[in-house]
């Protein structure tokens, strides 16, 4: 492979996870849920956060073809299922209805590094359906397929990469940046989440034609 | 000269019908028959800055940011379709949209209110949709030269300066309509909005099972 694929194809899995992972959202809520402990807490919980999300994030990369070949799921049929998926929780961001953090008791522990934090705000079920979804192709369109171990290695390096840029952020935002106001979270929110509809339905209608339930049309 | 005038004319007609103008405003009126006409404006001011900032950004990144991310103009109408039929769905299931009102009133005391139209669905896909930013893309590759190219854009920031004018003009003129009116416009613009919705999704299916046996016939040979 020559490198400017490599980098193309990594650019595309870059671009994915950070649309999966909205990192606005999830900085906004660990503001939001840190605010009253000390700086240097604030910063051990982020560090927890994005180690645990790494971790759920690669245990899941390394182990979903397994899973599938196990259960016997064909990809189209798991395409469908996904981009279902993706597409909810696309919704949720777009309309927001996502009460689940608004309904929240505020209990402020040590606890919340993991839950809520790491799953399901960043490593949650869409996050993972989408690392499921890439190992069904370079890309949600499913034009090359996934295999062997540079693929695994490339997507693997592609998570921690994106993760690191969260840890970042998170890092430079509770050190005192006051840029993060409502809108910000709300603009980059709802725009991801159009993106996100955009991908689900693509891949949903990939699934659909590659399974054969629907015969697509021939172009003359 | 004359060129570049006539140039300027069709970009600028090319928008309005690309954006629907004259039907994005009476929807967003009754869909919002609870706003004062300072809210209305708020909302349209947030809707007008994200949807050249939207705009801008496609007709400068072109096709490459859809391949970039393996989607095309086809999943964006289905998606944009879907969006506008749950929304139109919502309005016309919806008791009385007074009762909205009490709900919302409860829910915006936390932070940040649920019903926010601006970003979704007003300046994305109602105003910027798929059929504005193709039909602006191909509008800015028709351009002749460099200063047809500075004129398109001068275009596009003139079309959404006169796009807010009109709003202004229309919410102040809401004020006028009864509640009775607003009541009756807010289940019709439902129904309109859920038959326009699914003519998108028909349009987009209809692309996407083209652009995918292509994309299969490539994959064969």
């Amino acid at each position: 492979m020559d490198p400017i694929s490599v980098i193309y194809i990594a650019g595309r899995y870059l671009a994915y996870l950070l649309i999966l992972l909205t990192p606005l959202a999830a900085l906004a809520a660990l503001i939001g849920l840190t605010k009253d402990m000390p700086l240097k807490e604030r910063l051990h919980v982020a560090r927890v956060t994005c180690l645990v999300s790494v971790g759920i994030l690669l245990f899941f990369a390394l182990t979903g073809q397994a899973f599938f070949v196990l259960l016997g799921i064909s990809t189209p049929a798991f395409k469908i299922a996904g981009g279902i998926i993706l597409f909810c929780s696309g919704m949720n961001m777009v309309l927001h209805r996502d009460k689940d953090l608004d309904d929240k008791p505020q209990n402020v522990d040590k606890d919340i590094a993991i839950t809520p934090l790491a799953f399901p705000l960043i490593a949650g079920p869409a996050t993972i359906t989408g690392i499921f979804l890439l190992q069904s192709g370079s890309g949600f369109d499913g034009q090359a397929g996934f295999s062997g171990w540079f693929d695994y290695t490339l997507l693997c390096a592609t998570i921690t990469i994106a993760i690191f840029l969260i840890y970042l952020l998170f890092h430079f935002s509770i050190k005192g940046a006051e840029w993060l106001n409502e809108t910000a979270v709300k603009l980059s929110e709802r725009l991801t989440g159009l993106l996100l509809l955009m991908i689900s339905v693509q891949v949903v209608a990939s699934g659909i034609f590659a399974s054969g339930l629907m015969p697509a049309i021939p172009t003359p | 000269m004359i060129s570049a005038f006539s140039y300027f004319i069709e970009t600028f007609a090319t928008l309005f019908v690309a954006t629907g103008t004259l039907s994005v405003i009476p929807l967003f009126i009754s869909m919002t028959p609870e706003y004062s006409a300072e809210e209305r404006m708020k909302t349209v001011r947030t809707a007008i800055f994200v949807a050249v900032g939207v705009l801008l950004f496609f007709v400068l990144t072109g096709q490459y940011f859809f391949d970039f991310l393996g989607i095309s103009m086809d999943s964006f109408r289905i998606a944009g379709g879907i969006l506008i039929f749950v929304i139109g769905f919502d309005m016309l299931r919806s008791q009385d949209p007074n009762d909205n009102i009490k709900k919302e009133g409860i829910s915006s005391k936390k932070a940040g209110s649920s019903k926010d139209l601006a970003i979704t669905p007003l300046a994305v896909p109602m105003m910027v949709g798929p059929g504005c930013i193709s039909a602006s893309i191909l509008r800015k590759a028709e351009a002749a030269n460099q200063f047809e190219t500075i004129l398109f854009f001068v275009c596009v920031f003139v079309f959404f300066a006169a796009f807010y004018i009109l709003f202004h003009f229309a919410s102040n003129g809401a004020k006028w309509l009864r509640p009775m009116v607003l009541r009756l416009s807010y289940r019709l613009s439902g129904l309109v909005l859920t038959a326009m919705a699914i003519q998108f999704i028909i349009d987009g299916f209809l692309g996407i099972r083209v652009s995918l046996a292509a994309a299969a016939k490539l994959a064969v040979q």
